[in-house]
């Protein structure tokens, strides 16, 4: 490795030469574009013909096609004027110590960017609005139909389901999710959290996101959630859900509504018995279905909790 | 160590660019450095080329990168006019390394003092990793980003770092592994 580090001599190491196509696009480049060769000319009529079903389609096209929409852009410094810009795909803003920033797109919501914050517009269509927060923190007023609006993080994915929230993520990619209105999916590799509002949801690098929790939970519940949630090793989460099972209050079981999906299968219907006591489900649950791993009839019971949820969008 | 794993997660737009070729070293001129000080347009442009990466990799170690291409204006605005003042034409590549450098202090002196245009340039989607790891290098100590950045991200080799920053190769070759080591730390540190 150290030749072709240094001097790019001997064989590329895989993870060097990795690092250098990834971050390639950033090399500077000359602004200077070459000119094409000509294209041959077509005969007249072969032309009229092929520019007449070239119209059609375009036609057709631009009347079905996702449109391309910018967000309109208000940086405002601590110190001098605001400025305004607008952003589109592929397209970043990077607030700096002492600036915040706020943006807004009529049909999909705002978001009000606090400093030191960098946001990548990912994708910004009229039926996709993808972001990429690196780091910093976001408050999100969507208005958007579901899964429409998406924040990515290094940990994890924050997909709107109608709501308001605020996101946040340390240079360690690590971060925090807190809904204020409505309800978030928060995934990573297949580890999902709901999130309702007023709950928050942690997320480490490595891991994805814990399970959902309100911020008045005891320290006990919390502090054993996080055990549960992102520390290794079987026999302390194995101590750490039972004080999160024994310590929960009847609020709570947004958390261990959650956890029925998260836990081992063999400690689900200790999850289940204790989400039971707090909240008795409603007729339509079945709950063996549940123990067996079939979550969709949890859906009345998240319903019964008065948790909320676009009635197009399958939570379960 | 980056995982596959790593880039799928983020790779809705996940187009890696084919490895460019390796530069050919470019030796300053003195000539052309003593004619560009005489006031020969042709002759900066000579240099610009040969030295805008340099520049960019340096502003792109520490400012943001929307930045970097109206900073990278300034640094040779400034050489343009203060290119008289340089004694030794073969010193040209550390100097205009630390014209850049001061640029880019005194932009994050300056209280707010960045220019975000209307519409940023985005020639083409970067995946959303790579701004991580960017991010990751910027994070480090400023000898190893800068020499990072330029050897990872601008493409030049050990040393040429070296003849265009007037470091001694073995400075960079200590801080282009230490760096990478560094790197190693900060990307492992993301992963399970």
């Amino acid at each position: 490795m150290s030749d072709y580090l240094w001097d790019k001599s001997g064989t590329p190491h895989p993870e060097v030469e990795r690092l250098e196509r990834l971050l390639e696009p950033f090399r500077y480049r000359s602004g200077v574009k070459p000119i094409g060769p000509r294209r041959p000319r077509a005969s007249m009529w072969v032309a009229l013909g092929a520019a007449a079903a070239v119209l059609a389609a375009v036609g057709l096209w631009r009347m079905v096609r996702p449109v391309s929409e910018a967000w309109s852009v208000s940086v405002v410094r601590a110190e001098g004027p605001s400025r305004t810009m607008s952003l589109r795909s592929g397209q970043t803003l990077e607030t700096a110590s002492g600036e915040t920033a706020h943006m807004s797109l009529a049909h999909v919501g705002n978001l009000d960017v606090e400093p030191s914050t960098l946001l990548r517009v990912v994708t910004s269509r009229s039926n996709q609005q993808r972001f990429a927060l690196v780091r910093g923190t976001i408050h999100a007023h969507i208005g958007a139909a579901p899964r429409v609006f998406i924040v990515s993080t290094p940990s994890a994915t924050a997909t709107d389901l109608g709501c308001a929230y605020t996101l946040h993520v340390e240079p360690s990619g690590d971060g925090i999710l807190r809904v204020t209105s409505g309800l978030i999916e928060f995934d990573w590799d297949g580890r999902r959290a709901l999130v309702p509002s007023g709950a928050l949801a942690l997320t480490r690098v490595g891991t994805g996101p814990g399970t959902p929790f309100f911020g008045d939970a005891s320290a006990a519940f919390r502090d054993a959630l996080a055990s549960f949630d992102f520390e290794p090793g079987t026999r302390s989460r194995e101590a750490a859900l039972r004080v999160v099972l024994n310590s929960a209050r009847r609020r709570d079981a947004v958390t261990l509504l959650n956890l029925v999906r998260t836990v081992d299968a063999s400690r689900r219907a200790a999850v289940l018995e204790r989400l039971a006591q707090l909240s008795p489900p409603p007729a339509t649950v079945d709950m063996s279905a549940v123990v067996s791993g079939r979550f969709e009839s949890l859906q009345p019971w998240w319903n019964a909790l008065g948790l909320g949820h676009h009635p197009e969008v399958q939570l379960f | 160590m980056l995982t596959e794993e790593l880039a799928l997660r983020f790779s809705e737009a996940c187009r890696l660019p084919a490895p460019q070729p390796k530069r050919a070293p470019i030796e300053v001129d003195e000539q052309l450095v003593r004619s560009a000080s005489d006031g020969d347009r042709a002759a900066f442009s000579r240099l610009y080329e040969s030295f805008a990466p340099l520049v960019h990799g340096i502003l792109l170690a520490r400012v943001p990168r929307d930045e970097v291409d109206d900073l990278m204006q300034d640094v040779f605005l400034t050489a343009m006019t203060r290119l008289r003042s340089l004694r030794d034409p073969r010193s040209f590549g550390g100097w205009i390394a630390t014209v850049a450098r001061n640029r880019a202090t005194d932009y994050h002196r300056a209280p707010h003092g960045s220019a975000l245009p209307d519409q940023l340039p985005s020639p083409r989607p970067i995946e959303t990793e790579a701004w991580f790891v960017l991010e990751a290098i910027r994070m480090l100590p400023e000898a190893y980003r800068e020499t990072l950045v330029l050897r990872l991200v601008e493409g030049m080799n050990g040393p040429e770092i070296a003849e265009r920053t007037g470091l001694t190769e073995g400075s960079v070759r200590v801080n282009l592994h230490r760096g990478m080591h560094m790197l190693r730390d900060a990307l492992s540190r993301r992963r399970p």
